[in-house]
């Protein structure tokens, strides 16, 4: 019996050799004479992305903009989810999922499944409070706009692919980008590691004033509501460099939910819109009058009331002839006829080359994504008929951006120069700092000629628009009142009025532009936008530190004493 | 006080040794496999704290008589059952599986895991009393009875592979008292027309897992990942490996569960075939060659078949963990021995090594039976 037993036992040994020498014939199988072959299949390197975070958007003062937060994509591992009814229970109603649907996704083979595409921080708090095993949080990167629709349209927005899109944005997409870095990195412990490192994203300090831009959206907003208008646009821009202090346009819309907005209202009516300036454009071409030497401040001219170019007759808008009527009071009056005498006499050689180096007809080039170029057609191109020189004298037949009309008028405000429009001031990147310099990029008129028009913008609003003028300040200024086309056809009732001033009109320090369209209350830009441009001046001198006229003259006047000259 | 101390003179430090060597082997490979997943990353040192508590029950149990434990066999084979009717009942549901009693909020543990060491203490004491009767059929099914009610209970839980090995258990101890070969020719016949009776029954993941082996074509994407992992990483180790640590398979996560399931495949895609496979696979041989050379001298029958019973579950869990590693057998989540993460499996084979040393320690006293 014993002995059969320990025979027994030897024949266990006998099995286990046997199986070893099996299981050891297929380790030497696989792993000596198909080492190879299976080696050629195994990973030594890997792809290695490292993500650079995208830069920030500050105001002038270092106010934060534009922030980055994080949204969270929320996923399972099926198989290490635990009491996955309970589960679904309680991510149910956090995560606004019918609970069968989450129940079903857990009780799923996959090795992963997505249970939100996107939730915010709060929501994945809550889910991060449970602490269930097996389920995933990953962050995804989103913009944060701390200041909620401010400056939407010039912010731009990013879409979840990082993309910048329209504005700031978008203009600046490579520099907040940064540049991920990716490498094939050898993931053996033993080997050298070479850093992946990205470039980080550049933070943009903006030359607008935070405080300062909500004021001019206040007023913005308001102006909307008094006037009844269906949509508006204000510039306030330093014409001695360009820098763009503030600039808004209504209706705005939220940048964190760009995706809910109709796609037109995400283009920014301040550079992307166009529209016919009207009278505005009175000023430009009595600058180019006056430049060209073809009129002075003292020319007088013979206004019937009407005057035939091109086939088309031009009336002025009152439908008055005035009969001898000296430049100032054209340009008070807004004559039409005036205008379209003057365009005639320079000849559309001479009024087209000036609109040309005034900037219409091309963007300006500001450091946004989305500007227009604006349309003005000339002479030989087959849109251009004669007529065009008449109404193109007074602001009809071409289309500008607001931006573009403030940026040629700025030159009346710069001795003649028009500086580059701007809104970033420096670029923080990770070693450097780069600052805008103010540039000119055309110098239309003398300063001479930019003097004189002021001068009589100075007078045209003292005579004719009262309700632009701010106590304290000389302001000079041009509203003008135009008519909106629709597929060619000029509409009955709709306008758009609006409001170019600068000021202190001696010495400008800013230059503002309001733009109503379609106002119900009034069709008269002197009506509409001048008192909005009053209302909101008023303000901008002390949040500007303008003073007024004559505590800066008499500063100027007792620094001159001082300094021993008469 | 003497007799205590001469008892220890054949404590076998050659067994303790293999053990300690094989454990350490496999606390290094653990730390090389959780390296990179920071979850996973105290593992480690859990383990090391398992195995020094591990030794400390081995020496407990080796100082204690084995016949204490062979002469109450009922109340621990009764004990056993029990508390796997208690796991029906009332267990702990992980992963679609009840195998577990929750002991306190953070220890769980599983009666088929520790019950197969006293399986084979309980059902060594059985089978010597009945060697006599060996020769019976009658007797063959009684035993089968006997291993058949906690195979039903842990098939149920359920729980393929550790009903496997109690049926395996079963088998190379029952051989060992004698079995006729007759008896084995009838009952494999009718295990045969047995399994594809129950096969209909089995749970989904467990046809899985055996039609995966079977026809990997056939198999979802999962399992033949895990399996096709498994072989490259085996297969890419050569014969001297990539070097600790530097496995890539396993560094970059392409396996699963490599620190206990598929943590041979990290020792031979890091270690090679001389220092992975070899080693691990050599020091287990060791271990088995001691533990049934204390069968061979005990001349207790039932010391003689629980040191067989022991050595089967070692060298079961070893076949079939490396198999499943090099596709010689389906996955079925059985541990490596020594090797694998995992407190109550390392806890359960030590209290296994301290049953051996108890019965070789007192195989000369065997005088009064």
């Amino acid at each position: 019996m014993n002995s059969e037993q320990q025979r027994r036992l030897w024949f266990i040994v006998g099995g286990i050799v046997f199986v070893t020498v099996i299981v050891l014939g297929r380790l030497v199988a696989f792993q000596v004479f198909q080492g190879q072959e299976w080696a050629d299949k195994a990973i030594d390197e890997v792809l290695v992305v490292a993500r650079p975070e995208r830069g920030m958007i500050f105001d002038r003062n270092g106010a934060v903009l534009v922030a980055n937060t994080a949204d969270y994509q929320i996923g399972a591992s099926p198989r290490l989810v635990s009491e996955k009814p309970q589960v679904a229970t309680a991510l149910a109603p956090i995560l606004q999922t019918p609970r069968f649907e989450i129940l079903s996704d857990l009780e799923s083979d996959a090795p992963y499944v997505l249970l939100a595409q996107r939730v915010s921080e709060d929501v994945a708090e809550a889910v991060r409070s449970f602490d269930f095993d097996g389920i995933q949080l990953d962050p995804l990167p989103r913009r944060f706009y701390p200041q909620g629709d401010m400056m939407c349209h010039t912010l731009g927005y990013v879409d979840f692919d990082g993309n910048g899109t329209f504005g700031l944005e978008g203009y600046y997409q490579q520099e907040l980008a940064g540049q991920a870095a990716s490498a094939t990195v050898n993931i053996s412990p033993l080997a050298e590691q070479q850093g992946v490192i990205a470039r980080e994203g550049a933070d943009l300090v903006l030359t607008i004033d935070r405080t300062v831009q909500f004021t001019v959206e206040r007023h913005l907003q308001r102006a909307m509501q008094e006037h009844g208008a269906s949509g508006g646009v204000i510039i306030v821009m330093n014409p001695r460099t360009g820098a763009i202090l503030a600039m808004a346009a209504s209706p705005c819309f939220s940048p964190d939910r760009y995706y809910e907005v109709d796609e037109e209202l995400l283009r920014s009516p301040i550079i992307g819109t166009l529209y016919e300036p009207g009278s505005v454009m009175k000023l430009v071409t009595m600058a180019a009058a006056l430049d060209s030497g073809t009129v002075t401040p003292q020319t007088t001219y013979y206004d019937a009331g009407v005057i035939e170019v091109g086939g088309h007759k031009t009336y002025n808008w009152d439908r008055s002839a005035p009969g001898t009527v000296d430049m100032t009071t054209l340009l008070a009056r807004s004559l039409n006829v005036g205008a379209a005498t003057l365009a005639t006499w320079m000849g559309p050689d001479t009024f087209y080359a000036y609109l040309q180096k005034f900037g219409f007809g091309r963007p300006t080039g500001i450091d946004l994504m989305g500007e227009a170029r604006g349309l003005m057609p000339l002479p030989g191109d087959e849109l251009w008929t004669e007529s065009f020189l008449a109404t193109n004298s007074y602001g009809q037949g071409l289309a500008v951006t607001p931006l573009q009309m403030i940026t040629a008028v700025s030159a009346l405000a710069n001795d003649g120069y028009i500086m580059q429009p701007y809104i970033v001031a420096e670029i923080h990147t990770e070693e450097d700092v780069y600052t805008h310099q103010p540039s000119v990029i055309s110098h239309p008129i003398t300063a001479e000629t930019a003097r004189q028009v002021t001068a009589m913008a100075v007078t045209a609003v003292a005579r004719e628009v009262p309700q632009a003028q701010v106590p304290g300040y000389t302001i000079a200024g041009k509203t003008g009142t135009a008519q909106i086309a629709e597929n060619g056809i000029y509409l009955e009732n709709d306008v758009i009025g609006s409001f170019i001033g600068w000021l202190p009109a001696d010495n400008p320090e800013i230059i503002v532009l309001v733009k109503l369209d379609r106002p119900r209350s009034a069709p008269w830009g002197s009506l509409t936008a001048a008192p909005v441009f009053s209302d909101l001046v008023d303000e901008l001198v002390v949040l500007l530190g303008i003073p007024p006229d004559n505590v800066r003259l008499r500063a100027d006047l007792m620094a001159a004493r001082q300094n021993g000259e008469p | 006080m003497l007799s205590r101390t001469s008892v220890w003179r054949h404590f076998d430090l050659w067994l303790t040794a293999a053990v300690l060597l094989l454990t350490s082997y496999g606390i290094l490979m653990i730390r090389s496999a959780v390296t990179g997943a920071p979850l996973l990353e105290p593992l480690p040192g859990q383990q090391v704290q398992w195995a020094i508590l591990g030794i400390i029950i081995m020496l407990a149990v080796a100082s204690i008589d084995y016949r204490v434990f062979t002469a109450a066999h009922w109340y621990i084979y009764a004990s056993f059952v029990a508390l796997l009717i208690f796991v029906a009942v009332a267990g702990q549901i992980n992963n679609d599986a009840r195998r577990w009693i929750q002991v306190t909020s953070t220890i769980q543990i599983q009666p088929s895991e520790f019950g197969r060491i006293f399986f084979t203490l309980t059902f060594g004491q059985f089978l010597a009393e009945r060697r006599h009767h060996i020769h019976r059929f009658s007797n063959t099914l009684i035993t089968l009875a006997y291993v058949g009610v906690p195979i039903a209970l842990i098939f149920i839980e359920p729980d393929l592979g550790m009903s496997i090995l109690y049926i395996f258990i079963w088998f190379v101890m029952i051989w060992v008292a004698g079995l006729p070969a007759s008896h084995f020719v009838i009952l494999a016949a009718i295990g045969i027309i047995g399994i594809s009776a129950v096969f209909p029954f089995l749970a989904d993941y467990q046809k899985e897992r055996i039609t995966v082996f079977l026809n990997p074509e056939a198999a979802d994407e999962e399992d033949i990942f895990n399996i096709n992992q498994a072989e490259i990483s085996i297969g890419s180790g050569g014969l001297w490996g990539k070097g600790y640590m530097q496995g890539s398979q396993s560094q970059l996560g392409f396996l699963r569960v490599q620190h206990t399931d598929f943590i041979f495949s990290v020792i031979t895609e890091e270690m090679g075939l001389i220092f992975g496979s070899l080693v691990v696979l050599g020091l287990m041989a060791f271990i088995l060659m001691r533990i049934l050379r204390v069968a061979t001298l005990t001349p207790d029958p039932a010391g003689k078949f629980t040191c067989t019973g022991i050595a089967a579950v070692l060298f079961f869990q070893t076949v079939v963990s490396v198999g499943m590693n090099v596709r010689l057998l389906p996955v079925t989540g059985l541990t490596l021995p020594f090797v694998s993460y995992g407190g109550s499996s390392l806890i359960t084979l030590f209290i296994g090594i301290g049953i051996v040393q108890s019965i070789l320690m007192r195989h000369r006293k065997q005088d009064f039976a």
